[in-house]
């Protein structure tokens, strides 16, 4: 597998511009490798595109990741998506969430496997997939309280009785 | 050639020797100290290769279980996170007393690498009380040997009938942790 040549990424977006237009989407061709900026109302017509249209068919959905950006206050959701089909080509695509209320729709019916990686997206960084058909936490205990991957947690002073203490000082019985 | 007759056991005692039922009771117990299989991480490799034929564990009289109603030594190998902590904890409670703890790695000991980490529990005796550590990261299977080989020599020298104080002293109250918060007061159901 590897990522698009740019060739290969000016034939793709241009006929996701001819499918889709270009509103809510931008190409950026000369990142490290080329990949796709997408508003999170698009993002569904353009996961849609990007699988059934039989000149991009990206029938594989790779991993589903997220970034917290505090500066800028947003989240970022990233999909990568593989085409089996065109030589393992590989296709990323960004969508940029606020931080406040970080909501997304979910690509867990178009691609099944993205289900539990947007389980551990929600689970470590918050990010909500509305449509997920079983949204819970996927790593953490599910009494867990916060996303440990945001750049503002606090760690709580206990988890379930056990202290989260690096000294060891409060182990009086090792004395 | 005749053969070399080999001393037995009864051979290298002295003349007269006295022997409490502790003695007898320490030698069976510490020659045969069973193991539960608790992989956490890749210390769980070392510890399947504590077993195999180059240590050896089985010619020390330890050989493994894979339940707790038949160990008498818990081997905890590899990083203990907060989820898998409360499950850890039932499979000791599961255990017949005498029962013995290993904290084996440095993930045990105190969350080695992972101490900064956010999941991670800092030691097992945060939960456990620990009888040997072993440190190493992983440890190689000589050191989990010498570890097992030091609890020998800790049962050979405990006094089992005498009663053992309670496997756990109440945990001290956290300096660091906050007040709790006062419920208001009800209000009057006029």
């Amino acid at each position: 597998m590897s990522a698009l040549t740019s060739e290969q990424a000016a034939a793709a977006f241009a006929r996701i511009k001819a499918v889709l237009g270009e509103e809510g989407i931008t190409f950026r061709p000369e990142a490290p490798q080329p990949d796709l900026l997408v508003t999170p109302e698009r993002l569904r017509a353009l996961c849609l595109a990007l699988r059934d249209d039989p000149a991009l068919h990206f029938e594989s959905l790779q991993q589903v990741a997220g970034t917290d950006y505090p500066k800028e206050n947003r989240l970022r959701s990233t999909i990568t998506l593989c085409s089996y089909a065109h030589g393992g080509r590989l296709l990323t695509l960004h969508t940029d969430l606020p931080r406040e209320a970080p909501r997304v729709a979910t690509v867990s019916d178009i691609w099944p496997a993205a289900e539990w990686h947007e389980r551990e997206s929600w689970d470590l960084l918050g990010i909500v997939y509305e449509g997920h058909p079983d949204l819970r936490r996927i790593m953490l205990p599910d009494d867990w309280e916060g996303h440990p991957l945001r750049k503002d947690f606090v760690e709580k002073s206990e988890y379930d009785g056990i202290p989260t203490r690096r000294d060891r000082e409060w182990l009086s019985w090792q004395k | 050639m005749t053969h070399r007759e080999l001393p037995t056991l009864v051979d290298t005692l002295p003349e007269s020797a006295i022997f409490t039922n502790t003695d007898i009771m320490n030698l069976a117990r510490g020659n045969s100290v069973w193991y539960m299989l608790s992989a956490l991480a890749c210390c769980g490799i070392e510890l399947m290769q504590a077993g195999g034929p180059r240590t050896d564990l089985d010619r020390m009289g330890s050989v493994f279980r894979s339940t707790p109603r038949q160990s008498d030594l818990l081997i905890v190998a590899g990083t203990l996170t907060y989820k898998m902590a409360s499950r850890l904890k039932l499979m000791y409670d599961q255990m017949a007393e005498p029962r013995y703890v290993i904290s084996m790695g440095s993930c045990a000991n105190c969350g080695g690498l992972f101490n900064l980490g956010y999941s991670v529990v800092k030691g097992v005796d945060a939960i456990l009380p620990v009888d040997v550590y072993i440190p190493g990261c992983p440890p190689r299977p000589e050191a989990l040997y010498e570890g097992i080989a030091e609890l020998q020599r800790k049962i050979k020298g405990e006094r089992f009938l005498v009663k053992r104080p309670a496997a756990l002293p109440p945990a001290p109250p956290l300096a660091a942790a906050p007040l709790p918060v006062a419920l208001p007061p009800a209000e009057d159901q006029a």
